[in-house]
Order: C-alpha cells, then sequence, then structure tokens
C-alpha cells in the first residue's frame, strides 16, 4: 500500500495552510510555494508508486550449512526493474533472530534498473534451527515523503549445527570397542524389521534373504540387511529440564550439554555403533541413528532442533522409559548428559545400573554458568551436593564426569588423554 | 561521509535562512543584508550544536540567548555610564522598543538610516526566528519544522514589499527546502550515494517547475494586489 509519511501529511497540511494564507493576502509566491509542497508530494507519490512495484528482494545466507560459531552473513539482492531512479528502500527485520540484534538493513538508492546486494553480519551462528518470516521491504521517495511496503513471500530456514568435538575414543564406552571396519554393519536379527541395505552375499548366508532385484542389476548375489530399531548399541539421553539451563544464550550449559552429547554420540558412530539419541523435550523426542553419514546428519539435525523444553524431572520419567518403554528394551549402554543432579535422578541410575545395563553420565555443572551475582554460598553448596551424589553413582559403578563452562571437551572425554591425565595425578 | 553530510544540510539551512532574509531586506533603505545575514549566521552556529553531536542540543539553549547579545553590541555598542548586565539589558530593551514604535508610525519603504532602533529590531526578529529554525532544524533535526519557520519570515517578506516581484527567491526556498528534506532523509540513513542528492533535487524540481505551470496558468497572479505603501497583515 502506498501512502504518505507523516513528513508527507504534514507537507500536505502546510500546503494547505499556505494556499490559505495566499488566499488571505493575495500574493503570487505564497501560492507558488502552496502548489509546490502539493506537487512534490504527488511526484513522490507516482515515484514511489511507479518503481515500488517492480523491486524484487531475494536472500541467502552464507556459508549454507553453518555450524554453532561459525560467522554468518546474510546477503540480500535488491533488484529495480523500474527506468525511475531515487528509490530508497528499507529491509525490515530482515535477519529475523539470526541477529543478535534486530535492526532494519538499509539499501542505498537505486538507480534506473538497478541491481544491489547488501550484506548484513557477520555475527556468531548460534545452534538451533531459525525460521525467517518473508521478507517485508519498504521502499520511499529521497524526500520522505511517501511510502509503500511489500512482502515477499519467501520464508527461510537456516539451521544452524552443533558445534561437536571429533573425539579419537571415548572414556565413557572404552569397553565397547570398535566395530569392524569402523562403519561396520550389525548381523540381522530375527527381529529385525528395519532396511538399512544391500551388500555382496557371503557363502553359509540363508538364500531367503537373498535381493533378486539387486542381483540383476549388479550381476553379483546380493542380500538385503535388515535390522531392528529398537536395538542400539548406545543410548545417549540430553536431558532439557528448562528450568534447569543457566547462563545466557549462548554461553548456557544446555548448549556445553548439546555440544558434550553430540560428540559422544558422534564419537560412537565413527566407531562404528549404532546410537539412539533421546531428546528430553516436552515428550521424549527418539532418534535412531546409524553409523554411516546419514546418521552423523541426522545426529546434527536432531541436535540443531533440540530446545530445552523439558518439564518433568528427568528421574522420574527414566525408568519409565527404559523399563517400560519397548523402545529400548535392547539397549544395553546408555550415556546421560544431564543439567543437574538429584536424588531420585541417582536411584534411577543406580536402579537401572543394578538391572545389569552399563550406565555413564556427564554432569554439565550449571554454578560455572551461573551470573556472577548469585552468591558464592549457594554455588558451593550446589557443588557440595553435586559432589556428593556423584560419589555415590561412581560407588554403584556408574561412571562420570563433570563437566565445567570453559573445559575442552576433548581433553575432558577422550580416552587417552584421560588416561594421560590420571598418569599425570598418579 | 555523514560529515560532508551534515555540512550540505548546514548550507542548505543558511542557504534556505539567507533567502528568507534577502526578502526582509527589501521592506526598507538602504539595504541592511550585510547585518541581517551576520544574524543569520551567528544564529545558525548558535543553534547547530546538535547537528555535531545529537546530544550536544542543549547548548544550543545557552548558546542562543549570548549570539543575541552579541548581534546587539555589534550594532549598538552600550554607552559607557551603563553598569551591570541588567541596565545594558534594559537599554537594549529601550531601543527594542522604540524600533516597534518606529515601525508602526513609519511607512513602507522603512528609512533605516534615520534610526537605528528599527534595524535592531529587524535584526533580532531575524535572528529570533532562524535561531529558533536551526534549533528545530538543526539541533532537533526536525526539517520540515524549521523549514515552517524560515517560511514564516519569508512569508512576512512576501506581504510587506511593495517592490516588484522576483521569481528566483521562491524558486530557491523550494530548491533548498528540497535539499534539506532530503539530506535529514540522509542523516537517519547509513547509506547515502549521490543519486539520492540527484533524486531528491530532482523531485523538488519537477514539483517546482509543476507548481509554477499552474501558477502562469491560472489568474492568481494578476490577482495579486499591488500593495504600495500598505501595512502587511
Amino acid at each position: 500500500m502506498t501512502r504518505p509519511t507523516a513528513r508527507g501529511v504534514a507537507l500536505l497540511a502546510i500546503a494547505g495552510g499556505t494556499y490559505l494564507a495566499a488566499r488571505i493576502v493575495g500574493t503570487w509566491e505564497l501560492y507558488l510555494l502552496s502548489f509546490a509542497f502539493l506537487a512534490a508530494t504527488l511526484v513522490s507519490w507516482l515515484l514511489v508508486l511507479a518503481t515500488g512495484r517492480k523491486l524484487q528482494v531475494a536472500r541467502s545466507v552464507k556459508p549454507e550449512r553453518p555450524t554453532a560459531g561459525d560467522p554468518l552473513v546474510l546477503s540480500f539482492r535488491v533488484e529495480s526493474d523500474s527506468l525511475l531512479p531515487g528509490l530508497q528502500a528499507t529491509l525490515l527485520h530482515a535477519a529475523g533472530d539470526l541477529s543478535p540484534r534486530d535492526r532494519d538493513i538499509e539499501v542505498e538508492s537505486l538507480g534506473s534498473r538497478t541491481r544491489r546486494v547488501v550484506t548484513s553480519g557477520p555475527w556468531p551462528a548460534r545452534r538451533g534451527v531459525h525460521h525467517l518470516p518473508p521478507l517485508l521491504a519498504e521502499a520511499e521517495d529521497p524526500l520522505g515523503l511517501v511510502r509503500t511496503r511489500r512482502r515477499f513471500s519467501d520464508t527461510l530456514d537456516v539451521t544452524v549445527f552443533p558445534r561437536l568435538v571429533q573425539l579419537p575414543s571415548c572414556l565413557l564406552f572404552a569397553d565397547m570397542g570398535a566395530r569392524r571396519g569402523g562403519g561396520g554393519r550389525r548381523s540381522p536379527t530375527l527381529e529385525a524389521s528395519e532396511f538399512r541395505g544391500i551388500r555382496p552375499y557371503n557363502a553359509g548366508e540363508p538364500l531367503n534373504r537373498v535381493d533378486w532385484k539387486g542381483t540383476a542389476r549388479t550381476g553379483q548375489l546380493m542380500v538385503r540387511e535388515m535390522d531392528d530399531p529398537t536395538n542400539s548399541d548406545l543410548a545417549v539421553l540430553l536431558d532439557g529440564h528448562a528450568q534447569r539451563v543457566v547462563g545466557e544464550p549462548p554461553e548456557t550449559n544446555f548448549e556445553l550439554a548439546v555440544q558434550a552429547a553430540g560428540s559422544v554420540a558422534d564419537c560412537a558412530l565413527r566407531a562404528g555403533h549404532s546410537v539412539t539419541l533421546l531428546l528430553h523435550e516436552r515428550q521424549w523426542r527418539q532418534t535412531r541413528l546409524s553409523p554411516d553419514t546419514k546418521g552423523r546428519r541426522r545426529l546434527l539435525e536432531s541436535l540443531a532442533r533440540a530446545t530445552p523444553r523439558g518439564a518433568s524431572q528427568l528421574g522420574s520419567s527414566l525408568r519409565t522409559l527404559f523399563v517400560n518403554g519397548l523402545p529400548l528394551d535392547r539397549t544395553r549402554t546408555l550415556v546421560l548428559v544431564v543439567l543437574a543432579l538429584d536424588r531420585e535422578l541417582v536411584r534411577s541410575l543406580i536402579a537401572l545400573r543394578d538391572e545389569g545395563m552399563r550406565v555413564s553420565l556427564i554432569h554439565v555443572a550449571a554454578g560455572s554458568f551461573a551470573p556472577a551475582a548469585s552468591t558464592a554460598a549457594s554455588s558451593a553448596a550446589l557443588a557440595a551436593e553435586s559432589q556428593g551424589l556423584m560419589l555415590a553413582l561412581a560407588s554403584a559403578g556408574v561412571l562420570g564426569l563433570t563437566l565445567d563452562r570453559g573445559d575442552d571437551l576433548l581433553s575432558a572425554l577422550s580416552l587417552k588423554r584421560a588416561q594421560g591425565r590420571h598418569a599425570q595425578v598418579r | 561521509m555523514k560529515g560532508l553530510r551534515k555540512l550540505l544540510y548546514l548550507l542548505s539551512f543558511v542557504g534556505l535562512a539567507v533567502t528568507a532574509t534577502l526578502e526582509i531586506d527589501r521592506i526598507g533603505r538602504p539595504s541592511i543584508a550585510a547585518v541581517l545575514v551576520l544574524a543569520v549566521v551567528v544564529a545558525t552556529l548558535a543553534g547547530a550544536p546538535g547537528l555535531v553531536h545529537r546530544r550536544a542540543w542543549p547548548a544550543a539553549l545557552v548558546l542562543l540567548p549570548l549570539g543575541a547579545y552579541l548581534i546587539l553590541r555589534a550594532q549598538l555598542p552600550a554607552p559607557p555610564h551603563l553598569r551591570g548586565l541588567g541596565q545594558q539589558l534594559s537599554f537594549y530593551l529601550s531601543q527594542l522598543r522604540a524600533g516597534v514604535n518606529t515601525y508602526a508610525r513609519d511607512g513602507f519603504p522603512l528609512d533605516f538610516s534615520a534610526t537605528v532602533d528599527v534595524k535592531l529590531l529587524l535584526s533580532m526578529v531575524v535572528y529570533a526566528t532562524t535561531g529558533l529554525a536551526a534549533f528545530v532544524a538543526l539541533s532537533l533535526r526536525k526539517a520540515l519544522p524549521g523549514i515552517v519557520i524560515v517560511l514564516v519570515l519569508l512569508g512576512f517578506g512576501f506581504t510587506t514589499d511593495e517592490v516588484d516581484r522576483i521569481l528566483w527567491e521562491p524558486l530557491a526556498f523550494l530548491f533548498l527546502a528540497g535539499c534539506m528534506l532530503m539530506l535529514s532523509r540522509s542523516l537517519r540513513r547509513e547509506r547515502w550515494k549521490t543519486t539520492d542528492a540527484v533524486a531528491g533535487v530532482g523531485t523538488a524540481m519537477i514539483a517546482s517547475l509543476l507548481a509554477l505551470s499552474l501558477l502562469g496558468a491560472t489568474p492568481w497572479r494578476r490577482a495579486s494586489r499591488g500593495r504600495t505603501g500598505e501595512r502587511g497583515t
């Protein structure tokens, strides 16, 4: 809609006032001024009307698949197909929540049939899925008398993946070892129901698994590989209890937890283990990850979407999930990444351990993320309680470690470096 | 880059105020244009601190009265027997009052050579109007209200002048007003190019030409009254 700005309306009022003054005193100069003020608004209106319709805006983000912390730049291509020059365009809220501050982006005045590219940023990319709303462009004449707004229908979703650390080995599931061939496949089970792919037939394998279409296509005897979706080597559980998130985004304990959980799961996938990722949100979100490129991409996508929206306490829902819940009844190794420790959670973990499950725990200490204003006494009390609970877990055979803000995940989580540290301590 | 825009904006304002002042100057003989232009320059400088830095606008409230005192002293030094600022201000107020009486008594064109009081009055009117306009347009960066204040001064000149009208003054006013509107927009924007100036000035000129052609096609010019010796409203 093309309409006068506040300044345009004021100029029209001044034109009216000058015209009245001219009528009273009868001087032609005042008539001239009044007509000129009116004409200026009219000319501006025609300019904006004619050029605003031929305005096109497109946007893109670089890099296309950003990782948290990457410098993120938004590019806008603004194009005017009009022959008339002088349109001044402003892109409103164009960067959405990608930018730390909600800023409008100004475009230099557009000449006749001009294309301009403006950029916004760089800002450090923050993990998550960012939905950028349709672009809203505001175009004005150079005098600021008339304005038009145009909405462009394209939305843009930018997924910023978490920055994972490539662990050479992981302290938490060292006893699992690596599967043969890194991304190797497990043998199919009788309950197998999920198709995983086809591969060449090995002597001695049952013939009922032969994939005849694949055999015909390749000229070689091929078999179908099936797997059980409930049967993963490792389950990584990420605590997302909303009330336990501490710190200012992106420097929160949840972000460090995401990074730790992702790095552990990524290490397991690279070692050839299948992983089930469990995200504690409003409801449990479960993602089955196969030890291949696709699985690692799904891991990144799942973690990019992870938000701390869990309402229930972790401990109370754990047993339901693992004992009564069917999806994970075959998983025997569990790694939890938690934001806080409490007695109920510790009891649940010890119970799982007693049932024969291998349980490991990463505790992302909230104290190190708390604002400086919080009292040292409360932080110390919290740390002492957590330490006591960690000791209780350790005595029950649950392997645990605590991460603080600024900790190097590579040295904290990898097996060799941890052994090196222990050797130094000895 | 913004420094250049600020300078151009300041110059446009000075040009606009000088255009109005030259119209005022034509109400008397001999010309006191130099005094009036000095008043415009001092008023502009006193009213402009907010243009240098946005938060400096209160400085204009201090500088404007000082500038007025400077203009008064430059034209009519206070007699040496007066002691203290209070007595000097009383003296200047009495001079301005005398100027008002002279203005009310004498017909146009006013005789500026006969007495200094009416000259003092006119320079103070120009200073006060321009100072207010400078404060609004430059310090507060509100171009349109500033233009309107100068327009009042110009309109006063149009209604009291008895000599033949000249076209360049309203056209110059429109051109400079267009420049001010365009440059005030540019001060609010980060990005600015020369094409902005071309398009802005182009819009103002097209509007002026349209108005001029409309005026030429109508009987309004002929309807303008001659007011030889007539006091304007």
